[in-house]
């Protein structure tokens, strides 16, 4: 989630370009950081120990961490921690940019507190987009204007990605929320919400990246958009909705859903204050809409 | 066994019937709202039916509920994505069996198929 979320902050800032930053993600999945870089930069080592641990480990058939034991410049503890570092989405990431010479550490540092300061983000915030916490990233991006309905707004946001994440693509970020008006697409899927609290729910996507919802949610791949694909992308709007009711019906605020409908060239003309979240995955853009019914 | 899959979305039929195909030898028979789900159950008289709620023309609901008067015996299985508590409350005093919230998971369809194959 970190990788996605920044990476994609870099490239539409014009530091890196889409090319790079596809060699960096492919790069990452085969990375594993090298545990003197950690050392050094957890401050358990200086450089002159690793690059003794090295020269060790030309002659010694011994790992890194149990000569770094050996001869006494970490103990047990400090490599255990060490390791667990070592699958870190954040680390790994600065050390796939930097080895494809596209920005130096300290560039990177300087990066990530631009990226913080530019979405308003706290040390927690930034920690939780590190740790793949879904609910506090969501309620960090998710600027809704302050109404009665912004936190279901939230909550519905945040579960529709995270059956996105579940069902479809871990490879997912959001941008910015955006106030809509008139707004023609394609394609659009689209279901009431209605009860206590009454909410307009619609989505259309890109071509590929609705041809993947719907593969993905169905178990079949699909290659063209026709009548089986557009009623499994359908019935995704629709699994996600009655999640999201059992959810409040669970919290005490009673809802159901009006019946799914698939509209092809339809237009969203809305009466009410109506948003849209842009939700990026591999195959490009769904675009969710969410407003007062 | 013969099974009647009754919802509107064919995704959800035909994920439904490939997990119950794969879990026992049965004949599968499809409505993709509650008029044809009344209907086909008079005809094709199925040992057990998957009943979705929110369908076109008349709903699972009252499906259930004109299929129980006319047939108390029915074995019929609430499979909806609305599971809220109302909805089941509702199913049951109306005569469904039991309640699967959507997705249907393969571990509890096969534990409703063993539990209705035999009674």
């Amino acid at each position: 989630m970190f990788s996605a979320f920044f990476g994609n902050y870099l490239l539409n800032k014009g530091v890196v370009t889409s090319e790079q930053l596809n060699k960096v993600f492919n790069t990452q999945k085969r990375t594993r950081l090298k545990l003197g870089v950690l050392a050094i930069n957890s401050k358990f080592m200086t450089a002159a120990n690793v690059n003794h641990v090295h020269q060790l480990q030309t002659t010694l058939d011994r790992r890194f961490g149990e000569i770094a034991i050996i001869k006494g410049y970490l103990t047990d503890d400090q490599l255990a921690d060490l390791l667990t570092k070592q699958k870190s989405e954040h680390l790994i990431l600065a050390q796939a940019l930097v080895d494809a010479n596209v920005m130096d550490m300290v560039t990177f540092e300087e990066e990530i507190n631009l990226y913080k300061l530019a979405y308003g983000l706290d040390d927690e915030q930034f920690d939780a987009i590190k740790n793949g916490d879904i609910d506090v990233v969501m309620t960090a991006f998710l600027a809704f204007e302050k109404t009665g309905m912004s936190q279901f707004y939230i909550d519905f946001v945040t579960l529709f990605v995270k059956n996105i994440i579940r069902f479809i693509d871990s490879n997912v970020y959001i941008d910015r929320v955006e106030k809509v008006d008139r707004i023609i697409y394609s394609h659009l899927f689209k279901q009431n919400i209605k009860g206590d609290k009454s909410i307009f729910t619609a989505y259309s996507a890109d071509d590929k990246a609705l041809l993947d919802v719907a593969s993905q949610h169905a178990g079949e791949i699909f290659d063209k958009i026709e009548e089986y694909p557009l009623d499994s992308a359908c019935e995704f709007l629709n699994l996600t909705n009655g999640l999201f009711v059992v959810n409040m019906s669970d919290q005490g605020t009673n809802m159901t859903l009006t019946i799914q409908d698939y509209v092809s060239n339809a237009s969203i003309t809305p009466n009410n204050l109506m948003y849209r979240i842009p939700i990026h995955i591999s195959t490009g853009t769904i675009y969710l809409h969410v407003g007062e019914a | 066994m013969k099974i009647l899959l009754c919802d509107d979305s064919m995704t959800v039929r035909k994920k439904l019937a490939n997990t119950l195909l794969s879990l026992i030898p049965c004949e599968i028979v499809e409505a993709k709202n509650g008029v044809e789900a009344i209907d086909k159950f008079n005809f094709e008289k199925p040992d057990l039916v998957f009943m979705d709620i929110l369908m076109p023309e008349i709903d699972g609901l009252e499906a259930v509920a004109k299929i129980i008067t006319k047939h108390p015996a029915a074995k019929i299985i609430m499979l909806s994505s609305v599971g809220t508590k109302d909805n089941l409350q509702t199913a049951l005093k109306l005569g469904a069996k039991d309640f699967i919230q959507k997705p249907a998971d393969s571990k509890r369809l096969k534990i409703i198929l063993e539990t209705y194959r035999e009674a």
